[in-house]
């Protein structure tokens, strides 16, 4: 089975003139499962925002504490305050499910627009059963996800686009269906690509100006890119080679960031660095080769000038300088993978202490914190393990 | 025998920040008759900035002799003194 990461975009626009989007959306990861909820409040404004907020909540806090998926909609059901006048429950939601052991998935419909299925580009005729919980229809799908499936959740705004201004009866889901089957012709690359593209239709349609709330979620299903990075000597000297081993085997690219590291690595496989000087500039040191190693670098400065590189583009590779300097090859790396996994050295160098250098860099272990903050951010799955 | 004179300059972090990135540059600054003789390489910290009995980063490698602290002006002396020697020794 290959390995699959579940991508995730998900993007609102409010009701013109509310200052509240009154779409919530929520997902999670945890260890075993992706989690992704979207609820529509009814209305708009301050009213509906709330009752979305407390419907998506509710659902991620129960699912992530491993409630099973018709318990928790069983109890939002039952909780939701129902409209007496027109009968409807105040928010409507949809949940998706996806269990990372066999990607194998669930989505569950409360009111909301079905989700839409693509596979291999192409709209799929989802088979939905319908369960009644507490009197209410309630529909589910299920399936297991494969490379390249495409998956969209979305609420009621996105398929009125349109309604009176452009169209009579609004985009409607046939449309949006379609207009979705084109984004993926292009083989989109991430999901933000297919649900900024529809979000910016649905914004178009509406003339500017959106007649209610619209959101969507898009999941792409795509091969999982890991990375593992080595960074700064072991503590423990004589537990070297086997962390290098390690290192050596893992899964996907492999980087090294630190010259006294890569010294080690190289020792262990009785080879030695070979540095390209000419990738060097005044702010950067050079990069190194090792067989093995997707990408060597020198350490602190490095990944200090990456992460100021990370945060100048906002984590948009397209936006990264076109040169080629150590920094930048690595923010490169960096924001291709979704998974990282960081093995960080704790060993000091003393000279590093001294005060007429500690002040030009920064202590590895707040870099790296820093990092993995920034990159969780971005839904990439980082682990950090000591040594 | 390797009929060049070896310079192996320090490009790891202490020394980067404390110069190497200039030192980078003394191949452009060899007249032309000394830059053939002159192999210039990078290295990854060779280990001398950990402890203060060494001098101080940046550090450069010259003909198996370290010079602490160099600058180009001491680099490029040192290679002009060991080139006269090499072409002594012929
Ligand atoms: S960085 Fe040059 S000797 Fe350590």
């Amino acid at each position: 089975m290959t390995e699959l990461f579940v991508d995730i975009s998900d993007l609102a626009v409010k009701k013109y003139g509310e200052s509240l989007c009154g779409d919530q959306i929520k997902t999670a990861r945890t260890e075993d499962k992706t989690i992704i909820v979207l609820s529509d409040g009814l209305g708009s404004g301050v009213k509906a925002s709330i009752l979305a907020t407390l419907t998506t909540e509710i659902i991620i806090r129960m699912l992530k504490a491993d409630v099973g998926l018709a318990d928790v909609v069983e109890t939002v059901i039952g909780t939701l305050p129902v409209c007496k006048r027109r009968k409807i429950a105040y928010s409507t939601f949809a949940v998706m499910e996806i269990l990372h052991r066999d990607y194998t998935y669930k989505i569950v419909n409360f009111d909301s627009p079905p989700a839409m299925f693509f596979r291999q580009g192409r709209l799929i005729p989802a088979e939905r059963r319908t369960t009644r919980i507490r009197e209410r229809d309630i529909s589910v799908s299920e399936g297991q996800l494969e490379q390249g499936d495409f998956v969209c959740l979305l609420s009621d705004g996105v398929l009125h686009a349109g309604l009176g201004v452009k169209m009579n009866f609004g985009w409607g889901w046939d449309n949006v269906a379609e207009h979705v089957e084109l984004c993926l012709k292009d083989e989109p690359k991430c999901a933000w690509e297919v649900t900024h593209n529809v979000l910016a239709e649905t914004h178009a349609l509406y003339a500017g100006r959106p007649g209610d709330d619209a959101s969507i979620v898009g999941v792409l299903a795509r091969k999982q890119n890991r990375l593992t990075i080595l960074t700064g000597p072991p503590l423990d000297r004589a537990g070297e080679g086997a962390i290098v081993e390690r290192f050596l085997e893992s899964k996907g690219r492999r980087i090294i960031c630190g010259g006294t590291t890569g010294n080690i690595v190289a020792e262990h496989m009785g080879e030695e660095v070979q540095v390209d000087i000419r990738s060097m500039t005044p702010d950067v040191p050079p990069i190194g080769q090792l067989s093995g190693v997707d990408l060597l670098t020198e350490g602190i400065i490095t990944m200090s000038k990456m992460l100021e590189l990370l945060q100048e583009c906002d984590c948009d590779a397209a936006a990264l300088p076109s040169e080629r300097d150590a920094a930048i090859l690595l923010a490169h790396e960096i924001l291709t993978a979704d998974t990282i996994h960081f093995i960080v050295g704790q060993s000091i160098n003393e000279y590093y202490q001294n005060p007429e250098f500690s002040k030009h860099i920064s202590i590895r272990k707040n870099l790296i914190r820093e990092l993995v903050f920034l990159l969780n951010q971005q839904g990439k799955h980082v682990t950090v393990e000591y040594c | 025998m390797n009929t060049k004179v070896q310079v192996q300059i320090c490009v790891g972090t202490a020394c980067h920040i404390m110069g190497a990135a200039d030192l980078i540059t003394i191949e452009d600054l060899l007249a032309e008759p000394l830059r053939e003789r002159v192999e210039i390489k990078g290295v990854t910290c060779i280990g001398l900035c950990k402890d203060e009995v060494h001098g101080k980063p940046p550090f450069v490698i010259i003909e198996g002799q370290m010079l602490a602290e160099a600058t180009l002006d001491k680099v490029l002396r040192r290679i002009e003194m060991c080139v006269e020697r090499l072409a002594d020794r012929r």
